[in-house]
């Protein structure tokens, strides 16, 4: 049985969800503020693993007029989430590309945002390769390691959390080191569970599929190699 | 012109006898030389035989390794390991002069360049048992140490005319024992010190395979190694005679028959016929009539060869049981059917067969080479294991040793999700 903690967190990749929350926002927002609802997506979700849509809303809907709708567009969200992709609309990235170059007010991104950005991608999409016992062993073997790690307090406590509960995947204070070093200990415990060979494998369709996905964090998923 | 020349032999007969002895001279430097270049060309064999093997992230750094030891070991040969090989040796267990070789006769510059060749050769075997793993510097620095000390010991032993082994009657014609099986436990004590590649044996101690990236360079580094060996076998007359024919002749029925026999224990433990298993079968027959290729007959070396090849193939098996990752098989190969090659050398003695005492002398230094070679080794690998790092970091496994080594990608065109610029090179290396 799902806990509470898990309603409205969703395993998707970028594509999926801003292909969903497009979907979702269609009726209550103007196309302008739904490319802000998408911007806020970026900003502040994108990093995070599993997407959970119920704080994505808390922070989308803080104007009192949206306040009302808020759960109805978290239902509406829901549902896109849920929908398999290929009924979902065609994804706007290009268009979203297109409106932010129009606001470059609006895109304040920094390199290391890129960064902890595709460390989650790649985290995320590894742990989309794994069942739910490899998973479990998985994050068993990261947390002993980072625990000995001598990775700064901060980091090594959100990374904790991720791994001993619930939580969301934070790595906002993390080094480039550290966040190397997480994508070496779960290529590691594949190794260990499938096989260097499927490890390798693994990681490079890893790679391909996340920086296709992802264009823009090409050279950020590299470095994290 | 020649009739005057005829003339003046007949009158003076001692100036013919010298002019024959230069002729000989200058004949048996023409062959040793030239077999030298043939060893030589074995490490390219290697090169291609170990790079093959292992998985294309891997694969400059493997070759990088063969080649600095080639490179090595040509210098450390010449400044400390032929002096105690073949230096003056009255205790029977390491020469004490010619280090530094700068003055001596033609000849023994031709042997100083035949004997830094095989050095470079056994130094070569321990790289591709421990490939994938290992540290550059650390690796080169347990080779320096190998060739300046651990196999010159054992060749003064063996190849020095007052070593004690040699005094025993130890016959090791071109070196299962001093060159192939010393590599062997050499590599043995390294994958030890330096353990498996990560997820090579799964919890339960089963291996997992993980092909090489190229079979093709496998089959072609067995071919070109086969062709040095007729200079590794054939060269170690260290003259120009008549008996290169039979050692010769012995070398290639050894090795053919070594690829029937890894076929036939492939067949008898119900495996598939790998190329891998065929070309080690028949390099594992080339070691083991190494010893005994000048002093036994064709029918001898075909079953000396048969054996080797059985015994590489059930030895690589033994290692996974006993969970030891290596590679390339270098120690089923070259260490127990170059100790198997060793012990044949003196059963099949032409004239002097199933000779008890020989076979004792064969049998007793067979396991002393093997105690001085392994126990040192350990020791130096530990000292380099703890003073500069012979393990490789799970994230330079990841990314290839290629990368982290040396900065170069040895394939960067096919199936590298991570095509890295030089920047990130150089970046990812620091």
């Amino acid at each position: 049985m799902q806990s509470n903690n898990n309603i409205h967190k969703y395993f998707r990749d970028e594509s999926t969800i801003r292909r969903a929350i497009f979907s979702a926002t269609e009726k209550f927002l103007s196309l302008e503020n739904r490319y802000r609802a998408l911007i806020i997506f970026e900003k502040k979700h994108i990093s995070r693993v599993p997407f959970d849509a119920q704080d994505y809303m808390t922070d989308l809907c803080q104007s009192p007029a949206l306040k009302e709708k808020r759960s109805e567009m978290l239902q509406l969200l829901a549902k896109f989430l849920n929908t398999h992709i290929d009924q979902l609309p065609a994804d706007p990235e290009l268009e979203l590309a297109r409106y932010k170059t129009k606001n470059p007010e609006l895109m304040t991104t920094s390199n290391a945002d890129h960064s902890t950005r595709a460390c989650v991608l790649v985290i995320q999409n590894i742990f989309s390769s794994l069942n739910a016992d490899e998973q479990f062993k998985a994050k068993g073997k990261v947390l002993n390691s980072v625990n000995k790690s001598d990775m700064a307090s901060m980091a090594k406590s959100s990374i904790q959390s991720w791994l001993t509960g619930g939580n969301k995947l934070k790595m906002d204070h993390t080094e480039l080191n550290d966040r190397q070093l997480l994508i070496n200990l779960l290529y590691t415990a594949v190794c260990e569970f499938r096989g260097p060979v499927l490890a390798d494998q693994m990681l490079n369709k890893v790679v391909t599929h996340s920086i296709r996905a992802n264009p823009n964090l090409d050279l950020s998923i590299r470095e994290l190699l | 012109m020649k009739l005057y020349y005829l003339l003046l032999l007949m009158c003076f007969p001692s100036l013919a006898s010298a002019e024959e002895n230069l002729a000989t001279i200058n004949v048996d430097t023409v062959w040793v030389a030239t077999a030298a270049a043939l060893v030589f060309l074995m490490q390219a064999g290697f090169a291609l035989l170990e790079s093959g093997c292992t998985r294309s992230k891997n694969a400059v750094n493997v070759v990088m390794k063969n080649y600095m030891d080639v490179c090595l070991g040509t210098l450390i040969f010449w400044c400390v390991g032929y002096g105690i090989m073949f230096g003056s040796n009255p205790t029977g267990l390491f020469g004490t002069d010619q280090f530094f070789l700068v003055s001596s006769d033609p000849w023994d510059y031709t042997v100083v360049l035949f004997q830094m060749l095989f050095a470079a050769t056994a130094a070569t075997i321990a790289s591709g048992a421990m490939a994938e793993r290992t540290r550059f510097h650390g690796y080169l620095i347990g080779a320096v140490l190998i060739i300046g000390l651990i196999y010159p010991v054992v060749g003064s032993w063996i190849w020095n005319a007052e070593g004690w082994l040699a005094k025993q009657g130890f016959i090791d014609f071109a070196g299962s024992t001093v060159v192939h099986s010393t590599g062997a436990w050499v590599a043995l004590a390294g994958i030890i010190i330096v353990g498996a590649r990560t997820g090579r044996f799964d919890a339960d101690g089963k291996p997992r395979e993980i092909p090489g990236h190229n079979l093709n360079l496998v089959a072609l580094g067995g071919f070109i190694l086969w062709f040095g060996w007729f200079g590794f076998n054939g060269g170690s007359t260290l003259a120009a005679d008549a008996n290169i024919g039979l050692i010769n002749l012995n070398t290639q029925l050894a090795a053919g028959a070594g690829a029937v026999g890894a076929m036939l224990m492939s067949r008898f433990m119900g495996q598939a016929l790998l190329l891998t298993v065929i070309v080690n079968g028949s390099l594992a027959g080339l070691v083991a009539i190494t010893a005994g290729c000048a002093t036994m007959t064709p029918p001898f070396a075909i079953i000396t060869g048969l054996i080797g090849g059985a015994i590489a193939t059930s030895g690589a098996k033994l290692l996974l049981t006993l969970r030891l990752d290596d590679v390339v098989g270098a120690i089923p190969v070259h260490g127990f059917a170059g100790a198997w090659g060793t012990i044949a050398a003196g059963m099949f003695l032409d004239g002097d067969l199933f000779n008890k005492d020989v076979i004792f002398v064969q049998i007793v230094g067979v396991i002393i080479c093997f105690i001085w070679a392994f126990l040192m080794t350990m020791l130096v690998y530990k000292l380099v294991s703890n003073f500069f790092g012979l393990r490789a970091d799970t994230i330079h496994e990841q990314r290839g040793l290629d990368v982290t080594e040396h900065a170069e990608i040895g394939y960067p065109e096919f199936g590298n999700a991570n095509p890295y610029d030089q920047s990130t090179l150089n970046a990812i290396k620091q």
